[in-house]
């Protein structure tokens, strides 16, 4: 009683419903300190670095900012802003992509972004018929309303600059889409062949057109960006499936009762643990140019000649295309094409690849340990059934074990992908000048953009693009994954 | 019998793969640990054995027969050509170059030539022989001392025996007179002082001739001083990682408390708290984990050098503030947490609040003490985090900076000292030992805590 009382006093934070009131800023308040540092350091930066990638910005632009410069020819700010102005618009990123009507390509994007929501909302309400919500098919005739409008919008912009290849592109491969999808429920089997025959042929014109787009983007972008995506994709490609299948493979056979498997995990993990700036300076070190140097004398132990590894700017296929002439005394050439085709036919500098080791030896213990946690949680039941059924281990690896370690690889995938397109420490600890630029992924070309040349806003642009692709792939990825991971 | 006879072979077979995996396994180990047993070999090394490319320091050196070892390489590596650049000499593309030197193996004296960045022998003037005579090779160093023109820009400068004075680090110096070890502990003490107040040493030259030591203890003491902690001494005093050790033991101290505070009262208030707008707000912070550094940091630059348009009070460019709040509140920590809290009983906030304690009481004295392991990976993988962290570091600080932590004072070491392997390591060991001491004390929390939960912060 005397609480209530207590409460009633407090005037209008009293009663069931005071209560509530001092619970929420009571939460308010413990939430505040982290909400404010995240939303200054992490949040608001998003706005501020796509405001700061219109500009031609060094740390204090000197003309006008795009705001005021906007307001004014609106008519609504003051004129001075008009006549010197740092605002570039679009052009930074037309500059990192190679894109002459950057407006109707974004239009494009936004159309194809909005299509694919549109069919998202129509798929939805198809499901949800029997509920009978109206709401979503009405949603759903909005955006491709909407989504048909910015395509015509595009229209006349991309026919000017030459850029309708990346509508052909596209369509081709929407197209071929639905005759996929068109095919798994048709009935006869020559339908089904002429199905098919018709989306191999549609997949390949994609093919050609993304080819011409790409040329066009290599011939007119920056090429250096280009060239570090480029990079970053070797780098991925070359460092996640192999260090997801030795790490599965040593997880497995650690897993079979070897005995101090406590002693193994300690020390596969230990790379993991340790700092990467100190064991990236350990693996330039591993990596020197020497003869001397760890990994030359022991690839000399395979009567190899030494390597200049970190050094080494030259791609690898006609670096191995030298080692097998130096060999067996042949004279072979790597044809060199050159163009987006050329760098990507000769390969990932060695340069680049001596960083992909690096990436295996740090990541294989900390895939290994994840991959332990996910064995031990397949029940052993299965095995036992299997056992009893007659399956061999073989049997029982191939049918148990990697299905129901899918989400482990899933997740793993992920993050590996991920990781590998945000790496920056080892990479920029183990780059050395006499590789040139073998070995900047975009991060690292960000970074130097930023501190090097002072080019902010570029910089910027070049972030957004890189969030741009990583985001595509984590919806790719969760897309693949929803079809194959199978979650028991 | 016959039981037993037959049991063999099929044990022996089933023995093979068995054999086979641990083989496996032990090799894959190997691999694992070798990179770390080689740095911290090397960093007890010399560079002349460093660049030999030894596994092991010379046995020699812990046997103690009359050795002749390079010192030469300890007198003369601190050298860098600077400021001393000849006007008009533009032979010389980077900023670095060591000399190394030897005996040489016939009858007479020390040699010396000029190494770049990677070891590579750089022509020079040879000695004795002016006009357009450039060798790469080994030179006798003046026996009488004094200067010597390389015609690449720069002068060497070989202090006369018996006159040694700490030459001017751009140039570069060398004697030849002899102390024995015995008298080791002093003149050691000495150099290390003078090498820490910045003054002059003039002392003997110490060399590796342990012939005259008597005692073992004496030997020992030199082994210790001279050989085993050299390279740690020089990493620790002349290339600052003291200071780098010093910054980044606060900065990791700073941070994680900060951390603690502000994480756990946001998870607790996500956790078992009820107000407007918390899935809105959950959903806002956990978009944030999927931005890339590179997005952020150019704004995050802009915003403590004091060019936020809404916050142009922040002026933290190069100090403590920059380094360590915006690690404070990291979405992942909260979400960790978050799961935790979220698991306390219901049961007890009712008793709590029986009791009359509040929300921050109830934190404090009931949940904390229970959420000890989800507590302790957080401070792991902050620890780790913060110890690491290098591009972050790298742009809020100026170049030289007095708050550069260990992983930008080990990045900038090696870029601008050279190839000096032997260094490099002990630099590396250095900033590795705190981390793997706190792994294999905890390893339990570590591995457990990255198994349940995947990520490194």
């Amino acid at each position: 009683m005397a609480s209530r009382a207590a409460d009633a006093s407090r005037g209008f934070l009293s009663g069931r419903k005071g209560r509530q009131i001092r619970e929420s800023l009571t939460a308010y308040l413990f939430l505040l300190p982290a909400f404010l540092i995240i939303f200054v350091f992490g949040l608001w930066p998003v706005v501020h670095a796509l405001y700061v990638s219109l500009h031609k910005w060094n740390i204090k632009p000197k003309g006008s900012q795009c705001l005021p410069y906007w307001l004014a020819r609106a008519g609504l700010g003051s004129p001075e802003a008009l006549e010197r102005t740092d605002c570039l618009g679009l052009s930074n990123y037309a500059q990192v992509l190679g894109l002459q009507d950057v407006v109707a390509v974004a239009l494009l994007v936004l159309a194809v972004l909005a299509g694919v929501a549109a069919y998202g909302l129509w798929r939805r309400a198809n499901q949800v018929e029997n509920g009978g919500s109206q709401r979503l098919p009405i949603g759903a005739g909005l955006l491709a309303v909407v989504a048909a409008g910015l395509l015509v919008s595009s229209l006349p912009g991309l026919i000017a600059s030459g850029e309708w290849t990346y509508l052909v592109s596209i369509g081709l491969v929407v197209l071929g889409w639905l005759i996929w999808k068109g095919a798994a429920r048709s009935g006869s089997d020559l339908g089904l062949v002429l199905r098919l025959l018709s989306v191999c042929v549609l997949l390949s014109s994609a093919a050609f057109f993304f080819f011409v787009d790409f040329q066009r983007i290599w011939d007119r972008g920056s090429e250096a960006f280009i060239k570090s995506i480029i990079r970053t994709v070797f780098y991925s490609a070359g460092t996640v499936p192999v260090q997801l299948t030795v790490s599965l493979l040593l997880a497995y056979i650690l897993f079979q009762g070897v005995k101090v498997q406590g002693a193994f995990r300690l020390v596969y993990f230990m790379p993991y643990i340790a700092p990467s700036v100190a064991t990236a300076v350990v693996f330039k070190r591993v990596f020197s140019l020497r003869d001397t140097g760890l990994m030359n004398q022991a690839i000399g132990l395979a009567g190899v000649e030494p390597l200049r590894w970190l050094h080494e700017a030259k791609a690898i296929n006609p670096l191995i295309v030298d080692l097998i002439n130096q060999a067996f005394g042949t004279n072979w050439t790597w044809p060199d094409i050159g163009g987006p085709l050329g760098f990507f036919l000769s390969g990932p500098s060695l340069a680049l690849v001596s960083i992909i080791i690096y990436n295996w030896w740090v990541f294989i213990g900390y895939d290994t340990v994840i991959y332990l946690a996910g064995l031990g949680s397949i029940p052993h039941e299965l095995y036992e059934a299997a056992e009893i059924d007659g399956a061999g281990r073989w049997a029982a690896l191939r049918r148990i074990t990697i299905p129901l370690l899918s989400p482990t690889t899933f997740f793993l995938t992920v993050i590996a992908t991920i990781g590998t397109f945000k790496a920056f420490n080892h990479i920029f600890v183990m780059r050395e000048m006499t590789a040139r630029d073998a070995t900047d992924t975009a991060s690292i070309l960000i970074y130097d953009t930023f501190r090097g040349d002072g080019q902010f806003g570029e910089a910027a642009a070049m972030a957004f693009v890189l969030l741009g692709i990583i985001l595509a792939l984590t919806q790719i990825q969760n897309r693949v994954g929803e079809r194959l991971v199978f979650y028991g | 019998m016959a039981d037993l006879i037959g049991a063999w072979p099929s044990k022996l077979v089933r023995a093979i793969p068995r054999g086979l995996i641990y083989l496996l396994l032990i090799l894959g180990a190997s691999t694992m640990i070798m990179p770390f047993m080689w740095m911290l070999s090397t960093s007890v090394m010399t560079l002349g054995e460093a660049n030999a490319g030894r596994l092991l320091p010379r046995t020699a050196r812990l046997t103690c027969p009359h050795v002749n070892l390079p010192k030469y390489t300890e007198v003369i590596t601190n050298f860098a050509v600077g400021p001393t650049m000849r006007e008009g000499a533009q032979e010389l593309p980077t900023d670095s170059y060591y000399v190394e030197s030897r005996q040489s193996e016939g009858p007479g004296g020390w040699q010396f030539r000029l190494v770049d960045n990677e070891g590579e022998a750089v022509e020079i003037a040879a000695v004795g022989q002016p006009g357009d005579n450039f060798t790469a090779g080994w030179q006798p160093i003046p026996t009488g001392g004094g200067t010597f023109d390389t015609e690449r820009g720069m002068v060497l400068t070989f202090a006369p025996p018996g006159g040694y004075e700490e030459a001017d680090r751009r140039s570069g110096a060398a004697r030849v007179d002899y102390a024995n070890c015995c008298e080791y502990p002093t003149w050691v003490m000495e150099r290390y002082l003078a090498e820490r107040g910045e003054r002059r040493y003039t002392g003997p030259y110490l060399s590796d001739d342990l012939s005259a030591c008597r005692t073992a203890g004496q030997k020992l003491a030199y082994f210790w001083n001279q050989t085993l902690l050299s390279n740690y001494r020089q990493a620790w005093i002349t290339a600052r990682f003291s200071q780098y050790v010093w910054n980044s033991i606060r900065i990791t101290a700073v941070s994680i408390v900060g951390l603690l505070i502000v994480c756990t009262l946001a998870a607790y208030a996500f956790a078992r708290m009820s107000f407007p707008g918390r899935n809105f707000i959950f959903t806002l912070l956990m978009a944030t984990m999927m931005l890339p550094e590179t997005v952020t940091m150019i704004p995050n630059f802009l915003t403590i050098t004091g060019n936020n348009p809404f916050l142009p009070f922040i002026k933290w460019y190069d100090s403590l503030p920059a380094l360590t709040i915006p690690f404070m509140a990291s979405f992942f920590n909260i979400f960790l947490l978050r799961q935790f809290f979220a698991q306390v009983p219901n049961e007890l906030w009712d008793a709590a609040q029986i009791d009359g304690a509040g929300h921050l009481r109830f934190l404090v004295q009931v949940v904390l003490p229970l959420a000890r392991a989800p507590l302790t990976t957080v401070v792991i993988f902050s620890f780790i985090g913060s110890w690491n962290a290098l591009l972050w570091p790298l742009i809020a600080t100026k170049a030289g900076s007095d708050w550069w932590p260990i992983a930008v004072g080990l990045q900038n070491f090696v870029t601008e000292a050279g190839p000096q392997t032997h260094l490099w390591m002990a630099g590396a060991s250095i900033s590795m030992i705190p981390v793997l001491l706190l792994y294999f004390l905890a390893q339990k929390q570590f591995i457990e805590g990255i198994a349940t939960t995947g990520l490194k912060g």
